[in-house]
């Protein structure tokens, strides 16, 4: 096995044990005195939310790359995690309103922090249209939008101190009780471990895709140099 | 001078808009009602939560892993008719090129 192979192993492992020992962690965290057990929904809406914006983030830095540098890499980077920031970005959609149903009485609230993350699932969500159904040029408007889709995540993110909103403000991580700290931080590295398998699996996807193009069009010369 | 008929209109309409904005206004104040906040149980909304993610994660590892066992095999199908035709692909088909064609900038390929 490569060294590659072999760390994508570990890596692997390593999200298996997370994958039993977190959910235990999370179940022997204490109650919220306020909200009761449906608080623990928290140890991963807001990793998978983080996830979210570093997808985000990723995808931007590599349409930058490809808007600029006309780097193949990282546009397949941007798209791998482009889809990385729809799939997180959906599990926090998800996620949140039904911590905020118990929480909160609703379902949903259009104020500022739920709308601009949903505002992001947008962009991300047209980001990988654009590149689908884009024609000629589709890839550099979908990195524009990628570019787009980043600047909103300050926004997303400032929003609860900005405006008034009925969701927990960015203190809440670092105020959290010093028992609900470790799931919370074993939730998150857990979930930026399989982002991180993710990302290079879509990525190895992606190369394999470009090189059955290149060797189709191998193909293609060698038939027509045959006949 | 009080007109029965002018009453009656009135009482009419303030009752209707009263039932109207009734429902309206107790659906809004429901929303918000801790006695039926309080009987809510909690388990239902987390096991959905974490439900939900663990599906998703795992509907796209399947949707990759599905689509890395048809890449290679469409790689090594190729490259066996390459050989068969005598064509060498160079070592670099596969490497990233700032030329070549990709496989999301032709829609058709996907």
């Amino acid at each position: 096995m490569s060294a590659v192979g072999a760390r994508f192993a570990a890596a692997l492992c390593l999200a298996g044990i997370g994958f039993i020992v977190v959910p235990q962690l999370i179940a022997a965290a204490p109650i919220e005195a306020v909200m009761g057990a449906v608080q623990k929904i928290f140890y991963f809406h807001v990793p998978c939310a983080i996830m979210t914006f570093l997808s985000t983030f990723v995808a931007a830095g590599g349409s930058l790359a490809f808007l600029f540098k006309g780097s193949e890499t990282g546009d397949r980077l941007a798209l791998a995690s482009g889809e990385l920031g729809v799939l997180f970005g959906a599990c926090t959609l998800v996620t949140g309103p039904l911590w905020g149903r118990k929480a909160w009485g609703v379902w949903w609230q259009w104020d500022a922090r739920l709308t601009s993350s949903l505002l992001l699932f947008l962009i991300l969500n047209g980001y990988l249209l654009a590149r689908k159904y884009g024609g000629p040029g589709g890839r550099r408007l979908a990195a524009a939008l990628a570019l787009f889709a980043a600047v909103d995540v300050p926004l997303v993110y400032k929003s609860v101190d900005i405006w008034r909103t009925v969701h927990p403000q960015t203190t809440v991580v670092r105020s959290l009780d010093p028992r609900m700290r470790l799931p919370f931080w074993s939730a998150f590295a857990l979930m930026s471990l399989v982002w991180g398998i993710l990302l290079a699996l879509r990525m190895r996807l992606e190369h394999l895709r470009w090189q059955r193009g290149e060797l189709e069009l191998l193909l293609e010369d060698e038939l027509e140099n045959h006949r | 001078m009080i007109r029965p008929r002018r009453v009656a209109t009135i009482v009419g309409t303030v009752a209707t808009l009263a039932g109207l904005g009734g429902p309206a206004l107790a659906q809004v104040f429901d929303k918000f009602n801790e006695s039926a906040r309080e009987e809510m149980p909690a388990t239902p909304f987390v096991a959905g939560a974490y439900a939900f993610i663990w599906v998703a994660l795992l509907a796209y590892v399947f949707l990759i892993a599905r689509g890395l066992r048809r890449a290679e095999a469409d790689v090594a199908e190729l490259r066996r008719r390459l050989d068969a035709h005598g064509a060498h692909p160079p070592a670099s088909a596969g490497a990233p090129s700032a030329t070549g064609p990709t496989s999301s900038a032709s829609p058709g390929r996907r």
